[in-house]
This record gives C-alpha cells, structure tokens and sequence, in this order.
C-alpha cells in the first residue's frame, strides 16, 4: 500500500482504471443497477444498461427482475449497503436459486477513513464469511477477478467482488 | 371487495399481462386461488415487489408488468416509487389499513398517491390458504412462460 492520495493519504495498490472495470464488467453482465460511492463514482457513467437504486435493496429487487427477464445482472454498493440489501439477497436471489455479481467497496479498512465508515470496515468480510457468499478480492486477482465471479453468480451464487480504496482512480 | 375478488378483477384486466405479486397474503392466495405460469409470487422480500416489477419490465420492455402489492408492503418499499413511472409497468397497492399477514396491526395511510399507482379498497379478511409452491417450483414455471413469451 504505497500509493498516496492528493492528500497524500495512502491508498490501496490501483489495479486498472475506472473505465476498464466498466469494460470488463459488461463483458459478463448486460445489467447493472447501483447506489452511487465515491470509490465507483467513474465506473458507474461508463456502464450500460446502467439502473440508478435510491436503496440498495431495491438495486438487488431490480436486479433479481432483470434475472427474471433473462439477464445475467450486477449490483454495485459500497459495504455499509449490505446492511439495507440483505433480506432481498436472501429473500429473492438464495430462496430462488439465482446468482448474483456484487461489487462491495469496502470503505473504513484504511485508517484515514471518517470514523462513520469504520466500523462497516472492521466487519464487512467477517459478515460475508459468516453469509457463506464467495468472496473475491479485486485487489488480489486483479481484473481476472471479475471473470472468477461472474463465473459464480453463473453457478448461482451470491458472489462479492471486494473494491478496496485506490484500486481504481477515482 | 375482498383480496381474491381484487386479484380476480386485475386478471380479468390484464389478461396477457405478466404478474408480480408481494409477499405475505397477497402471494399467498394469488399462488392459491389464481395459481398460472405468467406469475411471480414473492415468498419474501418484504417491499420489494415493485422493484422487481420495475427491474423485469426494463429488461423486457415488449412485456406488460402488473404489479400487485399489499399497503404494508408499498410502505416499505416507498422509496423504489422513484423508480416509477415505467410505461409497460402497471402498479397496483390492495388496501385494507391493516397487516393482515402478521395479524391486522393497523397501519399508517400511503403519504401520497402518484397517477401511475391505482390503490383499491379491500376488506381485512384472509381465505384459507395452503403454503405457496416451493421457490424452485415457482421459478421454473415463470422463466418457462416468459421463455416462451418471448419467442412470440
């Protein structure tokens, strides 16, 4: 974790830019919806079909009726909205046998963070350890990452792909 | 009016429509009573009918989506209401001021009725109802229908 912020805050290693996250998300996924972050503030104008969420329940409920139109779907979320998404995740994408790409930033890992995301930093993979969701880290496995779980969610399951601060210019 | 005679009054017309149903009664005695293949019946998800009418409706915009869910459900899920409107998505709220699923705990009127939702009265009683089919059951004979539908 070398990398600085204008800040000079440090970051997470960048793995690509915005613009080819987008790119290689839609290689596997024709929908998207999401509640905006910071940290994927430029992936988001570049994917299409793209479906602004006010909640991120209600991203996975959109989702979950694109899958039933036939679409292989993504959500996009920053951590704290696994706490608003869960029961639809489990009361729609588990109970009825479909998988799902989720893209998690993981805000509040880095020390800097506001104190407001820290504790959702401290807890975000110990929670999806304990839901069983296959977890992916973008950081680790870099673009091929996004295949490896988009081959999941074809496979139904649940399949997180973990953003962390600095993977992708923002 | 009571939920099946509602339900009984939407089908009859929308009669080529695709239908979402929310959780708790309305899914139940929908799956019962008016069991089809052109029919998603939520088991769970409380507040999120409409948004998986929206989501399906966008992806298949040759499809007319009906969307039927109970007031307890529409409160819950106010804030997909901005996701609305969506021109081949019909949104319906059956309104008995009580949630009836859990037991007739009263509940507070919808803050305000949009032109593209269409509320109807319906009195606080429940028909007797077996469980639903089973999820994989009801996914399999839905993704079947739309399948076809789209070949059309």
């Amino acid at each position: 974790m070398s990398r600085c912020d204008e800040k000079g805050r440090p970051l997470a290693d960048q793995v690509c830019t915005a613009l080819e996250f987008a790119q290689k998300l839609m290689r596997h996924c024709d929908w998207f919806s999401a509640v905006p972050d910071s940290v994927i503030k430029k992936v988001l104008p570049e994917l299409s079909p793209y479906h602004f969420a006010p909640r991120e329940n209600h991203a996975v409920g959109m989702a979950f009726g694109a899958r039933l139109g036939g679409k292989s779907p993504c959500v996009l979320l920053q951590n704290s909205g696994l706490g608003l998404c869960l029961d639809a995740l489990l009361g729609l994408f588990v109970l009825y046998g479909q998988g799902l790409l989720l893209v998690v930033s993981n805000r509040g890992e880095l020390k800097w963070e506001e104190i407001q995301h820290q504790d959702w930093g401290r807890l975000t993979l110990p929670l999806l350890e304990s839901l069983g969701f296959p977890v992916i880290d973008f950081e680790r496995l870099g673009l091929a990452g996004i295949g490896r779980a988009a081959h999941l969610a074809q496979e139904g399951k649940i399949a997180i792909l973990i953003l962390h601060r600095g993977n992708l210019d923002e | 009016m009571n939920r099946v005679e509602a339900l009984r009054t939407l089908f009859a017309r929308h009669p080529q429509a695709f239908f979402v149903f929310s959780n708790g009664l309305t899914s139940r005695e929908a799956a019962h009573y008016l069991r089809r293949p052109n029919c998603f019946y939520l088991l769970h998800a409380m507040g999120e009918a409409l948004s998986v009418g929206v989501g399906l409706a966008r992806s298949r915009p040759g499809l007319e989506v009906v969307v039927i869910d109970g007031d307890g459900n529409a409160l819950m899920g106010l804030a997909s209401w901005s996701l609305m409107p969506v021109v081949n998505l019909k949104y319906y709220v059956l309104d008995n001021g009580v949630y009836d699923t859990t037991g007739g705990q009263p509940l507070p009127a919808l803050p305000s009725v949009p032109d593209w939702c269409t509320v109807l009265s319906i009195t606080a009683e429940r028909e007797p109802t077996p469980n639903p089919p089973p999820p994989a059951v009801i996914w399999r004979d839905t993704c079947g229908w739309l399948q076809e539908y789209g070949k059309e």
